[in-house]
């Protein structure tokens, strides 16, 4: 078990390294360039700004100074400036004079901001989103699994359909008109919570419930199709069988192994939800990380592309392994060597 | 010991409420309106005026820092700024401004909550000097800095356009502390304006140099207009102070509001916000402008006012069939503006019958110019025009035209005037026009490189002069000539009028050069004016800027 998780850690970076490329080559083959703007600018101050990012190197070597940025740690020494090349997000003071200082992994600077840098972006927009991503799973599961189990105990029943009625509305009205609703009523009308802005609880209610409703919807949905599937098995005939109370039957037999499907959703689902969504975070001005997976695009700022995406992807691989790590735990027939 | 405790219990609840009561009254007696004027979503990318480019950076640093003029807001006069007074010598070439010697380099300071002047080693004040000026200017050139704007003041400065680095000579020197001599290669009666804008103001070599990029965060910078720095929540707000040291002058008074928070919101959600009671000033989406206008309460604080931008399509003249002027008249004048304001914007924006927008200095006004001036649609023209067009190309019919694409970024409301238009085309013309919605990033790299036959454009000016609209922006060969249009008649107007200070002289030959732009050539086809939609409540006071910023010295909430 050991040996797999740290052999599937070391995939993960093969996975990154693959990506990287991936990102690197089509983000510099979609036409346009950080500096195109409404209002062009003159020849000579774009081959300045090339010049300044290093945007006139061959792409090769960007994209080794790219890596090298990131993989590579530095020894500095003297007074910390912050410059927008050199931004790092491990800093070890090392004993000796002079303030010699340990420091590795640097994102590059974010060809909009004239102040920030990736890291800065990871390191003040990330934890909020990961609150906001954390907040709305806990909704969708909260939500979502007892709807599910409760309409699988009920099937074909009122009960049944008007819990997956409940689940495809979820599913099917987007979050673009369920977030403002839920503004305008509870923020608008009833006053109970602050329209946007981040910081409070009172701030994070609405958009995790609108985040995580959409989600629960599935989350029930696939609760009840897995229990439905369990419930016939022969293992439950066995266990109700044995006279044990119904309530046990379902929690600990049935619902474990029919979690399966559920965990393996949960597991993208976690890396999608902390990483930010644009949409919630832009309607409820939430200063999350959802915005620069689009915003950079539109914008062509290669270093928040290429830092957005691995982070996603890290996230995604982590989730995963966690994931199959669960499925073990789940369903005894499951091992890893 | 009960009874002591009980009492001790009454004393420091007493107290306690006493001092509830008199912070609860302390907070309304502070006065801070909370706004999303200007602002739309995300962080402004840059708060260094050397680096700054669109309107929400602006916003805020014209409350940091003001330059040696100021523009009214409202009446566009150039008034004095950080300088006193100024004169120009007898060629109109070399300017020296006298700056005020009062004003201090100022920082927020957290712990203390207080605005304070910032001191040197040996314990004195740092007042602005012509020296922070100087030191602004060689930076922002440095192409090391790699300003983006900085393009705008070269031409108006000696060695502006040839600047190499430090060692190179500047058209800019500090005669003493407090006065600054400026000396430009040609005469432009603009050029006040110019020196005031936000890439012209000084900056504070000490702050800069000490925290480098950083240096704009409000606890590492240093500024001095009406307005201090207390906070950047970066993608949330930004907080300025009331600077308790600016002196307060004529064209820019002490500021009334104690805070202005300015919240970086879409309209989308400012407008919740606003209705919440919890935002004081807001912009309207255009999607809920008919709800607002009949609503009872908002429509009473929705105000329509001046944007100065105009919305246009522009020709590719290297471009066939718009190689021909007919041609592009043609496409020109079966354009029905009054029912894309009236049908599709709805926000009381104006028709455009000319490029730059009136109000600005030296453009033709509405009221001003004769009634055919200028384009607006018109059938029997445009199908006159399309005529004498094909003749131009030797083809017979239209059905004998190379095909012919409408280029846009895709955003919904570009894409809903580009299908009016089409239609509009199709009927009056009988020309069928593809549309292409580009990705916004890659119609932008396409404009700069070779813009498509026909394309969406727009310009929103950087000084509210003609000279900003029709010499930069289509004089030929400058970059924001997407269409290539050129005219020598054109060019020669436009730079003679650069070279007049009488503002009357100079609009009768911009008056000129626009009719040759939209009437003569069709250069552009220009479809609308701007206007800005606002909500205030009815306690806030304040002007009504016509430039693009607001300046919130000049807001007041009534208690």
């Amino acid at each position: 078990m050991v040996k797999y998780v740290i052999r599937r850690f070391l995939w993960m970076f093969l996975v990154l390294f693959v990506i990287s490329i991936v990102t690197f080559v089509l983000m510099h083959a979609v036409p346009g360039g950080p500096f195109d703007r409404e209002k062009p600018l003159p020849a000579a101050n774009l081959k300045q700004l090339n010049e300044k990012y290093h945007l006139d190197d061959p792409i090769l070597k960007q994209y080794a100074d790219y890596v090298g940025s990131i993989i590579i740690p530095k020894i500095t020494s003297g007074k910390q400036v912050k410059s927008l090349d050199h931004d790092y997000l491990i800093n070890l003071k090392l004993p000796g004079d002079g303030n010699p200082t340990f420091r590795w992994i640097n994102f590059g600077p974010s060809f909009k901001s004239t102040s920030r840098t990736v890291n800065d972006i990871f390191r003040e927009n990330l934890p909020i989103s990961f609150q906001l991503g954390v907040a709305a799973l806990a909704v969708a599961m909260a939500v979502g699994i007892p709807l599910g189990v409760f309409s699988a105990l009920k099937h074909n029943t009122t009960y049944d359909y008007l819990g997956m009625g409940v689940a495809i509305l979820g599913v099917s009205v987007p979050v673009i008109i369920t977030a403002p609703l839920l503004q305008y009523f509870f923020s608008v009308e009833l006053k109970w919570v602050p329209v946007s802005g981040w910081g409070t609880t009172a701030q994070a209610i609405l958009p995790a419930v609108a985040l995580g409703f959409a989600q629960s919807a599935i989350l029930a949905r696939l609760t009840r199709a897995s229990l439905l599937q369990v419930l016939g098995e022969d293992y439950i005939r066995t266990a109700r069988a044995k006279g044990l109370p119904e309530r046990v039957v379902i929690s600990i037999h049935a619902l474990k192994n029919g979690m399966i499907p559920v965990v393996t959703i949960l597991g993208p689902l976690f890396a999608a939800l902390v990483t930010g969504t644009f949409v919630v975070e832009t309607i409820f001005g939430i200063p999350g990380m959802g915005r620069f997976f689009v915003t950079s695009v539109t914008g062509r700022d290669y270093p928040v592309i290429m830092g957005t995406i691995l982070l996603y992807a890290m996230f995604l691989v982590i989730a995963n392994l966690l994931v199959d790590v669960a499925y073990a735990w789940l369903d005894p027939r499951i091992r890893f060597t | 010991m009960r009874s002591r405790n009980f009492a001790r219990f009454l004393t420091i609840a007493v107290l306690l409420m006493a001092l509830t009561a008199v912070s609860m009254v302390h907070a309304q007696e502070k006065k801070i309106l909370v706004t999303g004027i200007n602002m739309v979503s995300g962080d402004p990318e840059s708060l260094d005026p050397g680096l700054a480019q669109d309107t929400k950076q602006i916003q805020i640093l014209d409350e940091l820092y003001v330059g040696l003029t100021r523009l009214d807001e409202v009446s566009l006069e150039v008034k004095p700024g950080l300088a006193e007074s100024w004169t120009i010598s007898d060629d109109g070439k070399v300017f020296t401004f006298k700056i005020r010697k009062d004003i201090p380099w100022v920082r927020y300071n957290k712990d203390t909550d207080a605005v304070e002047e910032l001191k040197d080693d040996a314990g004195n004040v740092r007042y602005v000097t012509a020296n922070d000026l100087v030191y602004a200017w060689k930076r922002n050139f440095d192409p090391a800095t790699a300003s983006p704007y900085i393009y705008v003041l070269a031409p108006y400065v000696t060695g502006g356009a040839e600047f190499k680095g430090p060692d190179s000579e500047l058209g800019v020197k500090a005669i003493d502390d407090n006065t600054v001599e400026i000396t430009s290669p040609v005469v432009a009666g603009f050029a006040l304006n110019i020196y005031g804008m936000w890439f012209s103001r000084p900056l504070p070599q000490f702050a800069i140099d000490d925290a480098g990029a950083s240096w704009t965060e409000p606890e590492n910078t240093a500024t001095y207009g009406p307005f201090a720095f207390k906070e950047w929540k970066h993608e949330e707000s930004a907080t300025l102070i009331k600077n308790p040291f600016w002196p307060g002058t004529d064209a820019v008074p002490q500021p009334k509001l104690d805070e202005v928070v300015i919240k970086f919101l879409d309209d989308t959600t400012q407008l919740p916000e606003y209705e919440a009671g919890t935002m004081d000033a807001v912009e309207v989406p255009a999607d809920q402008l008919d709800r607002v206008k009949a609503d009872p309460t908002l429509s009473k604080e929705y105000s329509n006012g001046v944007q100065n931008c105009t919305y246009y399509y522009g020709f590719n003249s290297t471009k066939a069939p718009f190689t021909s002027a007919h041609m592009r008249l043609a496409f020109s004048y079966a354009i029905d503006r009054a029912a894309i304001t009236d049908n599709i914007l709805k926000a009381g924006q104006i028709p455009a019958r000319w490029y730059t927008r009136p109000g600005n200095i030296g453009a033709p006004t509405v009221e001003s110019a004769p009634a055919d001036f200028g384009v607006s649609f018109n059938a029997d023209k445009a199908k006159e025009e399309l005529a004498a067009g094909l003749k131009d190309l030797g083809a017979a019919t239209v059905a004998d035209l190379p095909s012919i694409t409408l280029a846009f970024g895709n955003t919904p409301s570009h894409t809903a005037i580009a299908q009016a238009i089409q239609q509009m085309w199709q009927e009056t013309l009988g020309i069928k026009v593809e549309l292409a919605a580009l990705d916004t990033t890659t119609y932008f790299s396409v404009q700069r490189e070779d813009s498509n036959q026909i394309f969406r454009a727009g310009w929103c000016a950087d000084y509210p002069d003609a000279n900003n609209w029709l010499n930069e922006t289509m004089h030929s060969g400058v970059p924001q000539n997407y269409g290539k249009f050129s005219n020598p008649e054109f060019d020669k107007l436009v730079e003679d009028a650069a070279k007049l200070t009488d503002n009357a002289e100079r609009g009768k030959l911009y008056a000129q050069a626009e009719d040759i732009l939209v009437a003569k050539e069709g250069g552009i086809a220009p479809i609308y004016w701007y206007v800005t939609k606002q909500l205030r409540k009815p306690n806030v006071e304040g002007t009504y800027s016509v430039i693009g910023a607001e300046y919130y010295e000049k807001w007041d909430i009534k208690q």
